[in-house]
């Protein structure tokens, strides 16, 4: 057995967020080690192969694999240890258990932070009547297929949900010849945000239908054909049904964030999925931290990086014991972080999602009736994930919330 | 491959694969032929609650009270010899006001002629060993010596205990034509004419054609949904309401896994349906949430739909034809799974009556048990991988597998054939994300380890592949 003592800070998870974090609290001085189940570090960024990465952090527009070598480059400059092929099997006790390839491995460690990314929401979580045949896949799925292995997922697809990992597959599979007949999204507005939208779907042409669901799948062993229905304002079935002879049909209706393995004894929140946290990405797990979209689904991948830095502020700074204020959702919105605030005397930021896109509101944050902080906004989607400020020494009482108004 | 034999069993599903593994104690040539690519792929078998029934539900003397009280001590022994995953503890049937428990009276009584073990509870006793139900119910009937198997193991473990006592096994190959002569049966099959001396018809519901009135089977499909692991924990054991004409009705039922099932409906249907349908998903969670207030839906990870073969007889249909050595073994369904051990036994006692059945000497009763992951401790784990580092690999995050038991498990007879064979074996792809994370790296493993091309690896049945080529 490999045993790892007196580490300062154990990172779960190598993607963009956990990397950021690795080197970020390395250059403080911190003793760090890195896990990654996979063969190489770089998360899911390792298959995105479009741009739009690193605008924030980096001032360019990068690739996934491009910011992962960005990342890399400055992980292996500052010599920071990592274990590839491990699997993080949860803790036992204060010691934290992986398996790898080198056998089994035991991290003693002052605090663990989790960067495990997301899941896909499968089939089953949304339920299509018909037949199970294969050709009926996430969209992540295809895009390994696609990008990873230079394989074809299929040769006539459709896609169901307009997220983003949708929107963009749709954009590579016509490129790489394969036809994409359409994109059905049972909501009135888009999944994704709006400039891929614009970037791959009216570009190439590609027809999205709002308010249009699958409701039927048909085929033996492999997918023969959808049965996509419109949709009314409460999601149920109006009007006829329009037969597509697809082979394959592409799912990209949402991610959830994977935290499974700390399930047992994490508080997690039904709205984002994720854990609760307070403003230093914290959990109720002592000494234990999640970070990036096993937290909260971001929009973009600099703000998962970005915000993972709370945590230094956590670990750095002699922290006394702070009153706890609990964080409520209020009119229109979907889900945010944190859910709990310590009043630690800082500035610290609430990130959110809103329920359905709203057009020159204002966000605020209020105790009872006084408003804490507020901010105006001329558009907010649900794609997106916004910011808002609030200084903890303005709060009196030991809940707040957070609503549009 | 030969064409002789003392013994052909036809079907593949669990009733075949126990005939099969109880007919390889004696010296027989013995075959178990295989309509689809694989065992256990097809029909009532995969679309099966798992519950070893108690045998409280059969009427007195009939086969199925007969078969469900023997084939549940046969399990018991037979999951231990024979390494399927299984739990037994017990069966919980709830009756709410008094038409309800006037049944429940019923089905004690049954119980006791059926000679059973059953105990009515009162709602303190309910309580005590199921607190999270709702407290509607007044009355329930305990069968504590049920329980649940991986009704897939079990049926790949009979094959493979089968085919290690010298049993062959075909795959690919439907029997279209029974031809009956004196003292020997034709098999017209789509891959050629098989002679045998005897037939066993566990063709399942394909195999009603053989029957001189295949009026007697008719279809009843049953509709199940699937909850991931983050349940275990919610309920302790199958919890049904009262029976009714359409049989034991919906159950919330922990597997021996940890996932919770809930099903099956019963509808009596005209085809082979096996579609999914929105009325029954919701005709099924109605149904739980009467014993259980619990949101189930962002816990279900599946749906899926199985056919079973009902008799109008309304009792398994078991014996020789009088002119002929064709032996039926039809109309099994509800306690199939549970009396199929049961009617291994039972088979070849018939059998005896038209050959002679000399059994081996050296009959291995055990299978060797395999290398798994969640049954070692972290220094036998650690100790595996050293010798075997792609133990260390997991592939599937969701269930824990590890390269090195799905590199096993390809050596192994009956061959997984595709990626759902792989599933019914080891369980990956059958967790929450659903394959969506494990289905790329079990491609990479036939792709690199077996050189199997992408483009020929199925993911189910024989055309249904994932890949269509190389981007060109």
């Amino acid at each position: 057995m490999v045993k790892l003592n007196d580490i300062d800070l154990t990172i779960v998870g190598g993607g963009p967020a956990g990397l950021f974090l690795a080197k970020e609290a390395k250059k403080k001085g911190l003793k760090i080690v890195m896990f990654d189940r996979e063969e190489r570090l770089g998360g899911i960024l390792k298959q995105c192969i479009h741009t739009g990465f690193g605008v924030e952090i980096y001032k360019k527009d990068l690739t996934g694999p491009e910011l992962i070598e960005e990342l890399m480059d400055e992980v292996l400059n500052l010599d920071i240890p990592y274990y590839t092929k491990s699997m993080c099997i949860g803790f036992e006790g204060d010691k934290l258990y992986f398996y790898s390839p080198k056998g089994v491995i035991e991290v003693s460690s002052k605090y663990f932070v989790f960067s495990l990314g997301a899941r896909e929401r499968a089939r089953g979580s949304i339920f299509i009547e018909g037949s199970r045949p294969s050709g009926v896949f996430t969209a992540g799925f295809a895009q390994y297929i696609t990008n990873i292995l230079g394989l074809k997922i299929g040769e006539k697809v459709a896609i169901l949900g307009s997220g983003d990992i949708g929107l963009i597959m749709a954009r590579r599979l016509t490129l790489e010849g394969m036809e994409v007949i359409g994109i059905f999204e049972i909501m009135p507005y888009y999944g994704g945000l709006p400039r891929n939208i614009r970037q791959c779907i009216e570009d190439f042409e590609i027809p999205l239908y709002l308010s249009h669901t699958v409701v039927k799948i048909e085929g033996e062993e492999r997918l023969e054909k959808i049965y996509v229905s419109q949709v009314d304002e409460n999601l149920k079935s109006v009007g006829s049904i329009k037969e597509f002879k697809v082979d394959t049909l592409l799912l990209s209706v949402g991610l959830i964030p994977e935290i499974d393995i700390l399930r047992k004894n994490l508080l997690i929140d039904n709205k984002t999925l994720g854990p609760i946290v307070n403003q230093y990405f914290l959990t109720n797990i002592p000494n234990t931290f999640v970070i990036g979209n096993s937290l909260i689904i971001f929009d973009l991948v600099d703000k998962a990086m970005k915000s993972s830095l709370v945590v230094l502020d956590y670990i750095l700074k002699e922290r006394k014991k702070a009153e706890k204020v609990k964080l409520i959702q209020g009119n229109l919105i979907r889900n945010f972080i944190p859910q709990i605030l310590e009043k630690s005397g800082e500035k610290t930021k609430i990130y959110f999602r809103v329920k359905e896109p709203i057009f020159d509101k204002e966000v605020i944050l209020r105790e009872d009736k006084k408003v804490i902080s507020n901010k105006k906004f001329k558009a907010l989607y649900p794609a997106e994930m916004r910011e808002i400020d609030i200084d903890t020494n303005l709060i009196d009482r030991n809940e707040i919330v957070i609503e549009v108004v | 491959m030969e064409k002789n034999f003392d013994v052909v069993v036809g079907g593949g599903g669990i009733v075949g694969a126990s005939i099969f593994r109880e007919l390889s104690r004696y010296e027989l040539n013995l075959l178990l032929v295989e309509k689809e690519e694989d065992i256990a792929s097809f029909g009532s078998t995969i679309a099966n609650t798992g519950i070893i029934h108690g045998g409280y539900d059969p009427i007195p003397n009939s086969l199925k009270a007969i078969l469900n009280r023997e084939g549940k001590k046969l399990w018991i022994e037979l999951t231990q010899k024979l390494n399927i995953d299984s739990e037994f503890n017990g069966v919980l049937v709830l009756a709410k006001e008094s038409d309800e428990e006037k049944i429940l009276y019923e089905l004690y009584e049954r119980g006791v002629k059926n000679n059973v073990e059953v105990k009515i509870l009162n709602k303190e006793e309910i309580k005590k060993i199921e607190p999270n139900l709702k407290e509607t119910y007044s009355l329930g009937l305990f069968s504590s010596d049920a329980g649940t198997i991986d009704p897939f193991i079990a049926t790949i473990n009979l094959v493979r205990s089968g085919f290690e006592n010298q049993g062959k096994v075909l795959f690919d190959t439907e029997i279209l034509e029974v031809i009956r002569e004196k003292e020997r049966v034709i098999l017209i099959t789509n891959s050629g004419e098989i002679k045998t001396k005897i037939f066993v018809n566990a063709c399942g519901f394909f195999g009603k054609k053989f029957l001189k009135d295949e009026n007697l089977i008719f279809p009843r499909r049953g509709e199940y949904l699937i909850t991931d692991k983050n349940l275990k924990g919610l309920i302790s054991r199958p919890i049904f309401g009262v029976p009714s004409e359409k049989g034991k009705g919906i159950s919330i039922t922990p597997t021996p896994h940890g996932n919770i099932l809930l099903g099956p409906t019963s509808h009596i249907v005209e085809n082979y349906d096996l579609n999914s349908y929105i009325k029954e998903r919701n005709e099924i969670l109605e149904k739980v949430n009467s014993f259980i207030d619990f949101d189930f839906v962002p816990y279900i990870i599946r749906d899926f739909a199985g056919v079973r073969a009902s008799s109008k007889t309304k009792d398994f249909i078991i014996g020789f034809e009088d002119t002929s050595n064709v032996l039926h073994v039809q109309g099994i369904d509800s306690p199939g799974l549970t009396a199929a051990p049961a009617i291994g036994k039972y088979v070849s006692s018939l059998i005896k009556k038209r050959i002679t059945l000399k059994e081996k000497k050296n009959f291995k009763e055990t299978l060797e048990p395999k290398i798994n992951l969640k049954k070692l401790s972290k220094e036998e784990i650690d100790m595996l991988i050293q010798k075997e580092p792609s133990f260390g690999e997991i592939v599937c995050r969701c269930e824990f597998v590890s390269k090195g038991e799905i590199l096993e498990e390809l050596k192994t007879f009956p061959y997984p054939k595709n990626i759902d064979g792989l599933k019914r074996r080891l369980r990956v792809t059958s967790g929450r994300c659903q394959g969506s994370f494990c289905t790329i790296r079990i491609l990479k493993i036939l792709n690199e380890e077996l050189k199997v091309p992408f483009e020929e690896i199925k993911k189910k049945g024989k055309e249904g592949r994932v890949i269509y080529g190389e981007i060109e």
